[in-house]
C-alpha cells in the first residue's frame, strides 16, 4: 500500500489500497492513476459513482397498466409499449392537460442519450478520453427524434415551455407526470410524506435497434492536488471516504449511491429506499450504464450540444439537422482541447 | 480668484478653496523650488483627502485591469502557474473562434435593440413624471422599483410572464385573438424578449436622470417660446431636447456600456439559446472563464470588451462636451 509520504514527495503511487469490489466492472472505488494527471496537478483520482438514470414511475395503477420492468434485459418493454403507456397516462380536462405520461426532469440531451443507448446507439467512440463524437449515429438520431416527438408530436410529455416554469421533478412529485428520469439524489425528496407518492423504479424502454436497456453513469471525482500542504490528511480522508465506513455514511444519506458493491448490496443502502420495491435497480444499473464522457472538453461540448439541441426540443429543427450541427461543433471543441 | 493647480486632480474643487488661491511665495534670494515640489506643497492635503478612495481604485480597479492584461497574454487554468503565450489568445479570438464572432454579433444586436428602446422608454417616463398630477410621487417611486430589484429575481418573474402556455403576456394575446408566442424558446423572439426585460429593469434609473435634467430646464425658456408662438411639439423639440441633451448623451452612453455587459437575462432566461440566439458576449466569456477555466483566453475577451467600454467613455466625454456647447 502506498504511503502518504510518497504523495508528499510528489510521486504518484501506482497502487490503490484494496477497498473491496468497485461497483462498476473495471472501475475500482479508489484509483490512483498517472494518466489522469493533467499537467502534473492531480495525483489521486476517486470515482464516487452515481447511477444517473432510473425511471421512477407512479400512477400506473389508476390507469390499469402493467408496471415498467426492473430487468434491464426485458425486451417486452419497447418504445411502442412505453409510448402507449404515455398516451394512457396523459389525462386531459377540457383543453388542459392535467397529467402527462412523461416529464423531462434533468438535462434533455442526457435524457435523450439514455434512449439512444437503449436503441444500441453511441455518441462517442469511447467514453474515457474520447476522440470522436458520433452523435449522428442513426440509432442516436432515431432516439433523439423519438424523445422530442413525445411532446412536439404526441403531446404526452411536458414541453420546453413547461420546463422553464416548473422543474420536471416538481411535476413528478406533484403527480402531474407519471414517469421521468432522475438521478439517485432525488429520492430523498420524492420519499417525503408530503408528496404522498406511491412509486417504484424501473428500467428504460428498449428501442428497435437495441437489445438491452441502458442508462447514464456519472460520479463525483475527487483529487489531491500536487500543491496541497496537507497530502497526508487528504490521502487519509480519501481512503476513509472510499472505504466501507465512509461509503456506509454516504449510502445512509440516501443522496448518493455507494461505490463499493459490498455496501451497495447491504441494508445500509437498500434500507434507505424502503418506499421502492425494486431498489436493487440502482445497483443493477451499474452493469448497464454508460459512463459520461467527462473530461477537459466536456464543458465546451455540453455548451454546444445544449444550445443546438434546443432547436430540436422546441420543434424548430429535426433531430438529424440539430444533431449534425451539434456533432460538428462538439468535434471542433474536442479537437481544440486535444490540440491544447 | 482661484485656479486649480496644474498638478491637482479634477476632484480638486471639492477641496477647500483657499488651497488653490494663488499665493505670493516670499522666497529668500538663492532659494529655488522646483515646479513639482511647489505643486506638492500646495496640494498634498488634496492627495490626503482622496487617498482612501484612491487606494480602493488602485486595488480593485487599476490592479485588476493591469493584471488581467498580463493574464490575457498567458494560458492559465487557475490551478497551475500561468504560461506566457504572447498575443496567441487575441490571435485565436480574431482568427479561429466562430463563437467569439457569434457572441459579438448577438451582443451588438442586443445593444442596437436595447439602447434606443431604453432611451425612448426613459424619456416618456421622465416626461410623465414631470407632469403635475395627483399621485405622481407614488408613480415616481414605483418606476424605480425594478431598478433596485435583483436582476435574477426580475428574470425569473419574466420567465413566467413570457411563458407560452401560462404567461400573462400570452394570455392577453390570446384574449384578443392573437396566437401565443414562445418568446424565450423561439430563435427569433428570444433576444428581443431579453432586451425588453433589460429595458423594463433599467428604464426607471434612466428616467430619473432625464427627469432631473427636465426639472432644471428654466421655465422662462418655455415662456419665451410661447410668446414666439411655439406649440407643445415645438417647445419639446426646440427647448426640452436641446436643454437635456447632455443627460440624453449620458444615458445613451452608459446604456451602451451596460448593454455590452448583458449577462444575467441570458444566463437565467435562455441559457444562451435557443441555438445561438442569445449567446451574448459575457455569457461566452463566463463559459470560457468558469466553465472551461481558460482564464487567459477569458481575460483576452474581457480586455477586448474593456477597450470597447473605454472607447465608449471617450466618445461620451466628447459628445457631452459638444452637446453642452450646442445647448448654450
Amino acid at each position: 500500500m502506498p504511503e502518504p509520504g510518497e504523495l508528499a514527495a510528489g510521486v504518484a503511487p501506482r497502487r490503490a489500497p484494496d477497498l473491496g469490489d468497485g461497483l462498476v466492472e473495471g472501475v475500482p472505488a479508489l484509483e490512483v492513476r498517472d494518466e489522469l494527471d493533467v499537467a502534473g496537478r492531480v495525483h489521486a483520482w476517486v470515482a464516487g459513482l452515481v447511477p444517473l438514470g432510473e425511471q421512477p414511475f407512479h400512477l400506473f395503477d389508476e390507469a390499469g397498466l402493467n408496471y415498467p420492468p426492473s430487468d434491464w434485459k426485458d425486451t417486452s418493454w419497447t418504445w411502442e409499449r412505453f409510448l402507449d403507456a404515455c398516451r394512457q397516462l396523459t389525462k386531459k380536462e377540457g383543453d388542459q392537460v392535467v397529467q402527462y405520461g412523461w416529464t423531462e426532469a434533468w438535462w434533455p440531451p442526457l435524457s435523450a442519450v439514455v434512449f439512444g443507448y437503449s436503441n444500441g446507439g453511441h455518441w462517442f467512440d469511447r467514453y474515457m478520453d474520447p476522440t470522436k463524437v458520433t452523435l449522428t449515429d442513426p440509432k442516436m438520431v432515431e432516439a433523439f427524434q423519438f424523445y422530442a416527438d413525445l411532446w412536439n408530436k404526441e403531446k404526452v410529455a411536458t414541453s420546453p415551455e413547461q420546463w422553464k416554469v416548473q422543474a420536471g421533478y416538481q411535476m413528478f412529485a406533484a403527480g402531474k407526470a407519471a414517469m421521468t428520469l432522475v438521478g439517485h439524489w432525488f429520492y430523498p425528496e420524492f420519499s417525503k410524506p408530503e408528496h404522498g407518492l406511491s412509486m417504484d423504479i424501473g428500467v428504460f424502454p428498449i428501442g428497435p435497434g437495441g437489445t438491452t436497456s441502458k442508462t447514464d453513469l456519472g460520479g463525483t471525482g475527487m483529487a489531491i492536488t500536487a500543491m496541497t500542504k496537507h497530502p497526508d490528511e487528504a490521502w487519509r480522508f480519501l481512503r476513509f471516504e472510499c472505504g466501507p465506513e465512509g461509503q456506509k455514511i454516504i449510502a445512509r444519506s440516501g443522496l448518493f449511491a455507494p461505490t463499493l458493491r459490498s455496501v451497495a448490496n447491504s441494508e445500509d443502502f437498500l434500507g434507505t429506499h424502503t418506499a421502492l420495491e425494486h431498489a436493487e435497480v440502482f445497483n443493477t444499473a451499474m452493469d448497464n450504464a454508460v459512463m459520461f464522457p467527462i473530461g477537459p472538453a466536456w464543458d465546451a461540448m455540453a455548451d454546444r450540444l445544449g444550445r443546438n439541441l434546443d432547436l430540436l426540443w422546441n420543434g424548430q429543427a429535426t433531430a438529424a439537422e440539430a444533431m449534425a450541427t451539434a456533432q460538428a461543433e462538439m468535434q471542433q471543441a474536442l479537437d481544440e482541447t486535444h490540440a491544447g | 480668484m482661484w485656479t486649480a493647480g496644474r498638478g491637482c486632480f479634477p476632484l480638486a474643487p471639492a477641496c477647500p478653496d483657499n488651497l488653490f488661491m494663488e499665493r505670493k511665495v516670499t522666497r529668500k534670494p538663492g532659494q529655488r523650488q522646483t515646479g513639482l515640489r511647489r505643486t506638492l506643497s500646495r496640494t498634498w492635503t488634496c492627495y490626503l483627502f482622496i487617498a482612501p478612495n484612491m487606494l480602493g481604485v488602485l486595488v480593485f480597479l487599476a490592479y485588476p485591469i493591469v493584471y488581467s492584461f498580463y493574464v490575457s497574454l498567458t494560458r492559465w487554468d487557475f490551478v497551475s502557474a500561468p504560461r506566457f503565450v504572447g498575443l496567441d489568445n487575441y490571435v485565436r479570438l480574431f482568427t479561429a473562434d466562430r463563437l467569439f464572432w457569434v457572441s459579438m454579433r448577438v451582443t451588438v444586436t442586443y445593444v442596437l435593440m436595447y439602447v434606443p428602446a431604453v432611451l425612448v422608454a426613459a424619456l416618456i417616463l421622465a416626461l410623465a413624471m414631470n407632469q403635475k398630477l395627483r399621485g405622481i410621487k407614488f408613480v415616481r417611486t414605483a418606476i424605480f422599483v425594478p431598478v433596485v430589484t435583483s436582476m435574477v429575481a426580475v428574470a425569473i418573474v419574466w420567465v413566467w410572464l413570457l411563458s407560452k402556455d401560462f404567461g400573462l403576456i400570452n394570455i392577453v394575446l390570446r384574449a384578443v385573438g392573437l396566437p401565443g408566442v414562445g418568446w424565450l424558446t423561439n430563435q427569433k423572439t428570444a433576444l428581443p424578449a431579453i432586451a425588453a426585460v433589460g429595458v423594463w429593469k433599467s428604464m426607471g434609473y434612466n428616467a430619473i436622470i432625464l427627469f432631473a435634467a427636465l426639472q432644471s430646464v428654466p421655465r422662462l425658456l418655455y415662456e419665451a417660446a410661447e410668446i414666439d408662438g411655439a406649440n407643445s411639439w415645438h417647445k419639446f423639440w426646440n427647448v426640452t431636447i436641446p436643454m437635456i441633451a447632455p443627460a440624453i448623451v449620458f444615458v445613451t452612453v452608459t446604456s451602451v456600456i451596460g448593454a455590452f455587459q448583458v449577462f444575467d437575462q441570458a444566463f437565467i432566461m435562455t441559457g444562451g439559446g435557443p441555438g445561438d440566439a442569445t449567446y451574448v458576449y459575457n455569457f461566452y466569456f463566463f463559459r470560457q472563464a468558469f466553465g472551461q477555466l481558460k482564464m487567459g483566453y477569458a481575460s483576452a475577451m474581457s480586455y477586448i470588451l474593456f477597450l470597447i467600454m473605454f472607447a465608449s467613455a471617450i466618445v461620451q466625454l466628447r459628445l457631452t462636451r459638444e452637446a453642452a456647447a450646442a445647448a448654450f
